[in-house]
């Protein structure tokens, strides 16, 4: 399996954070061998285009994913997770659409110079992304034992 | 929570907060519910600890393992990340998500809890975290797996707590540092070069003395130290006020660290990483160890605590709050380096560094360290650290050990060493301590434990919390210890053959001291005049009533 973080809009400074502190590199981590590897120059439009990729899963808005990403995702199996999931460009394979965080759910988001801030919930809407994405989680860990 | 249960039989054990120091007697430790109990029924099951070391799970007194300046470093580290991978552990419960990583000087958070367990360590204190940053530091303790683990908060240069003192408000100052450590969840003050970092950011010289003026001239290095500690004993914290003192590093700060722990006699206080302040000589013509005259005033007040902060050999991360002290490592260096203004609160620095035997800086540090441990009088009072990642990483604890208990392999490194400034020191002239288990077991848990506060841990006596390290006997010391058989934590085996297996979460420690809640109206004011954080949006933590 391989993953890429597809950073673009959004909350960029916490995806970079968190990706440091769980990997030790800010974007671009290639999970294939079993551990974290850096490959900067390999990151999601390359490998899109090199058709290295099976399924692409996409967490948060995909509103905000560069053109050329998009239509290659529009090639490949893809999962949507995010607000207006279902209304992406490209066309997820599977989509489910969630609340947009900072109005529908709470959260920690990284201001520019990388200082966390809480979020707050201010309406009730759909389903909460991180909710969704720990239950398929669980899920893959039920289908793995 | 179910009853679980577990002998550990048969062990030689070392606890010297309930033995007295005694040199390791044979007898059961028996665990239920995650605590120590007397006795177990006989068909509880058994841990074979026949001709084992056990003791109480290590805790660390001072360490850098979570916050933005952490990760500021990990940030400037990926050769070290790609070049020490860290696959998934095989946990044994099918519902555990293992989580790979990657270590190096600093590793990434599960990578760093799984190591800290897999050296017998339960419990580690994140010894410098802003409060504007606490948010981050507790996300990434929450992604720190196994270990028990505390803030401290950083309070030496805070640009409220300076007014108070420079306005004479020593009841608003204490009350602020209550205020602030339960809205950053922190569980002890924390001073790093009081004033000094302020006044540099401020675009002055750091300051060199205990009585230099920090803006307004009320307000010196003496004044917040005495401060901030008689706030921290008056509001009867756990663990006293946390000292990093002024002029790390410099050759001649022994006078200022000396005139620091004078400032403050009778007062509780901890000196941190006392080696990187405990220099002779001047600055800029020569450098000797001032480590006897250092230990000895320790050894002679027993309200003073410290731990060493041992340079070791090899690579390191130099990561504080004193970004002057950064600025000149990296002036001087010429590493790479990340330098942060931390806005209302405090600095940040980050260098790369390297301790080489071939030089001659580098090896009176490492002999300052061993002097100060071998002239400690009381184990009690002078404990184990490396300011990990600063004078070495954790991972290097087991081969500190060895040094301390194995005079013969000291004198073999000592004579590999640069001698230039060497000579003429405590260490090179003979010291002949070694070092015993019991005492091994006191620097490296009973006393961190004990001058944390923390007193369900450290030892094995009956309500302590279930948290403990088998050691196959290895007269080698350095394999010994890096390799623990078992490690139990929180009667969770976590640690069971020498593999890690199991990963439960760890638990946060924290204080919520008292204060008058007139305080919260005036940082309000203070908040919306100059933060740019909101009154609101600025705790990390709940607030106690």
């Amino acid at each position: 399996m391989r993953a890429v973080v597809a950073a673009r809009g959004g909350n960029r400074s916490g995806a970079d954070a968190v990706a440091t502190w769980q990997t030790g590199f800010p974007f671009a981590v290639d999970f294939a061998g079993g551990y974290p590897r850096y490959r900067p120059h390999a990151g999601a439009a390359v490998l899109l285009a090199r058709r290295e990729i099976d399924v692409a899963l996409l967490v948060g808005s995909p509103a905000g994913v560069p053109q050329a990403v998009a239509a290659a995702l529009g090639q490949v199996t893809t999962i949507a997770i995010g607000p207006r999931a279902s209304a992406a460009p490209f066309r997820p394979t599977v989509a489910i659409d969630t609340g947009v965080a900072g109005i529908h759910e709470g959260g920690t988001a990284f201001r520019m110079d990388d200082l966390a801030l809480p979020l707050r919930p201010a309406l009730s809407g759909p389903a909460v992304a991180a909710d969704v994405v720990r239950a398929l989680a669980a899920r893959l860990m039920k289908g793995r034992s | 929570m179910s009853k679980t249960r577990l002998r550990i039989a048969g062990g030689v054990v070392y606890d010297p907060a309930n033995d007295g120091g005694a040199d390791g007697g044979i007898r059961d430790v028996c665990i239920e519910d995650g605590r120590i109990v007397a006795e177990l029924p006989r068909d509880a099951p058994k841990l074979d600890a026949r001709g084992m070391v056990v003791m109480a799970g290590g805790v660390d007194i001072h360490s850098h393992i979570a916050g933005s300046s952490v990760n500021h470093g990990r940030r400037l580290l990926p050769e070290e990340h790609a070049a020490d991978p860290a696959p998934a552990p095989p946990l044994a419960d099918p519902d555990a998500i293992p989580r790979s990583g990657t270590g190096g000087t600093i590793p990434t958070t599960f990578t760093t809890g799984y190591r800290y367990a897999a050296l017998g360590y339960t419990t580690a204190m994140e010894a410098a975290v802003a409060p504007l940053a606490a948010r981050q530091a507790h996300a990434e303790l929450d992604d720190t797996p196994i270990i028990d683990a505390g803030l401290f908060t950083l309070l030496g240069n805070d640009d409220y707590l300076l007014r108070q003192i420079a306005a004479g408000e020593a009841a608003r100052a204490r009350d602020y540092a209550a205020w602030v450590l339960s809205a950053a969840g922190g569980y002890a003050i924390k001073i790093v070069n009081p004033g000094g970092v302020e006044r540099w950011k401020a675009g002055g010289r750091n300051v060199t003395g205990l009585d230099d003026a920090v803006g307004s001239g009320a307000v010196t290095p003496r004044r917040i130290l005495e401060t901030l500690a008689d706030a921290a004993n008056a509001l009867e914290l756990p663990h006293p006020v946390h000292i990093h003192c002024n002029n790390l590093g410099q050759a001649g700060n022994a006078t200022t660290t000396l005139e620091t722990m004078r400032a403050l006699a009778g007062r509780r206080a901890h000196f941190t990483h006392l080696q990187f302040h405990s220099y002779g000589g001047e600055r800029g013509k020569s450098w000797k160890s001032a480590a006897k005259e250092v230990i000895e005033h320790v050894n002679a007040h027993p309200e003073v605590s410290v731990d060493v902060g041992q340079v070791m050999f090899g690579p390191a991360t130099t990561l504080t709050a004193d970004a002057p002290v950064e600025y000149l490592l990296h002036a001087s260096s010429g590493r790479r380096w990340v330098n942060v203004d931390v806005e209302l609160e405090t600095g940040c620095g980050i260098v790369p560094y390297s301790y080489k035997e071939q030089a001659a800086v580098a090896s009176l540090q490492w002999a300052v360290g061993l002097e100060l441990f071998l002239l400690a009088k009381d184990p009690w009072r002078v404990v184990l650290s490396t300011d990990h990642p600063n004078g070495g990483s954790f991972l290097s604890y087991p081969e500190l050990i060895r040094l301390l208990m194995d005079r013969s392999h000291r004198d073999e490194c000592l004579k590999r060493v640069n001698q230039k400034l060497v000579a003429g020191s405590a260490l090179a002239d003979g010291l002949a301590r070694e070092y015993t288990l019991s005492e091994i077991a006191t620097v490296t848990r009973a006393a961190p434990a004990r001058l944390l506060g923390l007193k369900h841990k450290g030892h094995l006596g009956v309500g302590a919390d279930a948290d403990v390290t088998v050691y196959a006997n290895d007269a080698d010391r350095a394999k010994m210890f890096s390799t623990p058989r078992h490690v139990i934590k929180g009667g969770v085996l976590v640690v069971e053959e020498g593999q890690l297996r199991r990963a439960p979460t760890g638990r946060r420690l924290r204080v919520q001291p008292g204060y008058d809640r007139a305080v919260t109206r005036d940082l309000k004011r203070w908040f919306d005049g100059y933060a740019c954080v909101s009154f609101e949006n600025y705790p990390a933590a709940e607030l106690g009533e």
